[in-house]
C-alpha cells in the first residue's frame, strides 16, 4: 500500500505545495511508503520530487491518495475516477468574482474548480481542511464524508535558518517597517494595504517602509494597477519586493515591525503564523480564516477603512504594553500550530484510516 | 491570552481621528484600476435590457440540428449525407443541449414575471407609504 499525495501544480513557495511535501515527509518518516504526485513541478524543486501524474497507472486499488484541493484543474476529475481509496485535502478555492476584469483564465479555471469541487463532493471516504471556514466550505459543496481540520504543516525549523544579510543592512535605516506576504492577487487586497499604509506615512510616520513579498506576474493587470496607485498617491518607500529567496524572506520579517493583512479571501493563511514566528505584532481585517488563525491574538479590523487601520497601526507601534500583549497572545496561539501536534493528529487518522496504528 | 478591548481601542483611534481631522480624501483604486469590463456583473436592474435579452433568447433556444429544404440538388444530397453521419455523433449531445437551453429560457422567462410582480409590489408598497404619510399629517402626528 502506497500513500500517494497528489496536487495539480507543485510550485515554488507555495503553501499548498509546501504543506503536500509536509504531509509526505510526516507519513515517511512514519514508515509509510509514501510518494508525492503532481501534473507540474516548479524546476526549482527538483525533478525527482514528485511523480509524473500523466500516467496514473502507477495508482493501485489499496493505495491512498491524499488529493490537495485547491483550484481547477483537469487531476481533478482524473483522481476523482481512481479505482483506490481517497482522502481529499481542502486547501480553498478563491471565488471566481475577484478575477473578474482581471483575467478570464484565472476566472475560468476557478469557475472549474466549484465544478469539480462539487464532482468529487461523493468520492473521498475523508476529508481534511485547513480550517473550520474550509471545512464548512466542503459541506456547502456537497462533500457528505467525515471532514476533520487539519492546519497546515509548517516548517518553523526552515525560518530558523540564516537570513539575507544585505536585505538585513538595507532594512536597517531606522525606518518603521511594515510587510505583507502573499500573492499578489485581488483577493489579497494589496490596494487596502497601500490605503492604510498611505494614511500611516502622511499622518502618523513619514519614515516608513511598505514591503509586499510575494509574486507579482500572476495578474499583470492588478499588479499594474497597484503601481499606478502607488503613484498616484504619493506613497513613499513602497517596495514590491517579488518572488525572492527564501533567506530574503526571513530577512523582510527579521526587520519587520508590522505585519498588516487585509486580504478578503484566505483559507488559513500561513503568513499570519509567520510574522507571529517572528514576533512581529499583526494588524488584519476581520474576514474569511483570518481570525480563525489568528484565534483571538493579534489585531482584528472590522472593516478596511484605512484611516482606523493606519491608527491601529500608530498604536500597536507606540504603545509598548499594548504590543506586549499582543506579542504574549501571538507565541500563546502559535503553539496550536506547532508541527509536532499536526503531525500527531495527522498520523493517528491515518492510521485509524489503514488499521496500522503507526 | 492577554485580554485586549479592541472596540475601546477603535473608540479611541476614531476620536482622535475625528480631533485631528484626519481624512482619507485621496484618489480611490478604482480611479486608477486596469481591469477590464469583461464578466463586470451589471449592479442594477434595466427593464429594457431584460426585455431585449428575453426577446433574443426566445429567439435563439433552440439548438436542433436543421433539415436542408432548398439549395442545388446535388449539393443537398452530399450535404444531407454528411449531416447525416454527423447527427449520428452529435445529435444525443444537441438534443441535451436544446432541452437544457429550453429549460434556462422558461426559468429566465418566470423570473422576468417575478421581476414584474416585484416592481408592481414595489409600486403597491411606495403608494401605501404615500397615504399613511397623508394620513398621519391628518391626525396630527408629527412627520419622523
Amino acid at each position: 500500500m502506497k500513500i500517494i499525495n497528489m496536487i495539480p501544480i507543485l510550485a515554488f513557495g507555495d503553501a499548498v505545495g509546501n504543506d503536500a511535501l509536509a504531509v509526505h515527509h510526516c507519513l515517511k518518516k512514519a514508515g509509510y511508503d509514501s510518494i508525492v504526485a503532481a501534473d507540474y513541478v516548479d524546476e526549482r524543486l527538483g525533478r525527482d520530487i514528485a511523480v509524473s501524474t500523466e500516467d496514473l497507472s502507477f495508482v493501485e486499488p489499496e493505495d491512498i491518495v491524499i488529493y490537495h484541493l485547491s483550484t481547477g484543474h483537469r487531476l481533478n476529475s482524473r483522481f476523482g475516477a481512481l479505482n483506490c481509496r481517497k482522502i481529499v485535502k481542502y486547501h480553498n478555492i478563491t471565488p471566481p468574482d475577484f478575477f473578474f476584469g482581471y483575467n478570464k483564465e484565472t476566472v475560468k479555471a476557478c469557475i472549474a474548480g466549484y465544478k469539480e469541487a462539487a464532482f468529487l463532493s461523493d468520492k473521498p471516504e475523508f476529508a481534511f481542511a485547513d480550517s473550520s471556514y474550509n471545512k464548512a466550505e466542503l459541506r456547502k459543496l456537497g462533500f457528505g464524508c467525515d471532514i476533520e481540520v487539519l492546519p497546515i504543516l509548517i516548517p518553523f525549523e526552515d525560518y530558523e535558518k540564516e537570513p539575507d544579510v544585505e536585505v538585513l543592512k538595507e532594512m536597517d535605516d531606522g525606518c518603521t517597517n511594515i510587510i505583507f506576504t502573499g500573492r499578489v492577487v485581488p483577493n489579497k487586497r494589496q490596494e487596502d494595504i497601500i490605503a492604510a499604509f498611505h494614511i500611516y506615512q502622511k499622518y502618523y510616520n513619514p519614515k516608513s517602509r511598505l514591503i509586499l513579498i510575494g509574486n507579482h506576474e500572476l495578474i499583470p493587470a492588478y499588479y499594474e494597477s497597484l503601481k499606478e496607485y502607488v503613484k498616484v498617491l504619493g506613497t513613499k518607500n513602497v517596495v514590491f519586493a517579488g518572488h525572492i529567496k527564501f533567506s530574503a524572506i526571513l530577512a523582510y520579517y527579521k526587520s519587520a515591525d508590522l505585519f498588516l493583512c487585509m486580504s478578503d479571501h484566505e483559507g488559513f493563511c500561513v503568513p499570519l503564523l509567520e510574522a507571529m514566528f517572528f514576533d512581529v505584532p499583526v494588524v488584519a481585517k476581520d474576514t474569511s480564516a483570518v481570525g480563525e488563525t489568528l484565534g483571538g491574538s493579534g489585531i482584528l479590523l472590522p472593516d478596511a477603512d484605512p484611516l482606523a487601520a493606519a491608527g491601529v497601526m500608530n498604536r500597536l507601534l507606540t504603545d509598548e504594553a499594548l504590543r506586549e500583549k499582543v506579542l504574549l497572545n501571538q507565541r500563546e496561539r502559535l503553539l496550536d500550530f506547532d508541527n509536532g501536534r499536526i503531525e500527531k493528529q495527522l498520523l493517528a487518522r491515518i492510521g485509524s484510516l489503514t488499521g496500522s496504528g503507526r | 491570552m492577554q485580554e485586549i478591548n479592541v472596540d475601546k481601542i477603535m473608540e479611541e483611534i476614531r476620536e482622535e481621528i475625528r480631533e485631528k481631522g484626519m481624512e482619507n480624501n485621496g484618489p480611490e483604486f478604482a480611479d486608477v484600476n486596469l481591469s477590464e469590463d469583461f464578466l463586470k456583473l451589471p449592479e442594477k436592474y434595466d427593464k429594457d435590457m431584460m426585455h431585449r435579452e428575453l426577446v433574443n433568447l426566445n429567439g435563439i433556444w433552440d439548438t436542433s440540428l436543421e433539415e436542408l429544404t432548398s439549395g442545388n440538388p446535388v449539393k443537398r444530397v452530399v450535404k444531407k449525407a454528411i449531416q447525416k453521419a454527423v447527427r449520428m455523433v452529435v445529435s444525443s449531445h444537441v438534443v441535451r443541449q436544446t432541452a437544457f437551453n429550453a429549460s434556462v429560457v422558461d426559468s429566465i422567462n418566470m423570473l422576468n414575471c417575478l421581476a414584474k410582480e416585484n416592481e408592481a409590489l414595489r409600486e403597491e408598497v411606495e403608494g401605501l407609504k404615500e397615504q399613511i404619510g397623508q394620513l398621519r399629517k391628518e391626525n396630527g402626528y408629527e412627520n419622523n
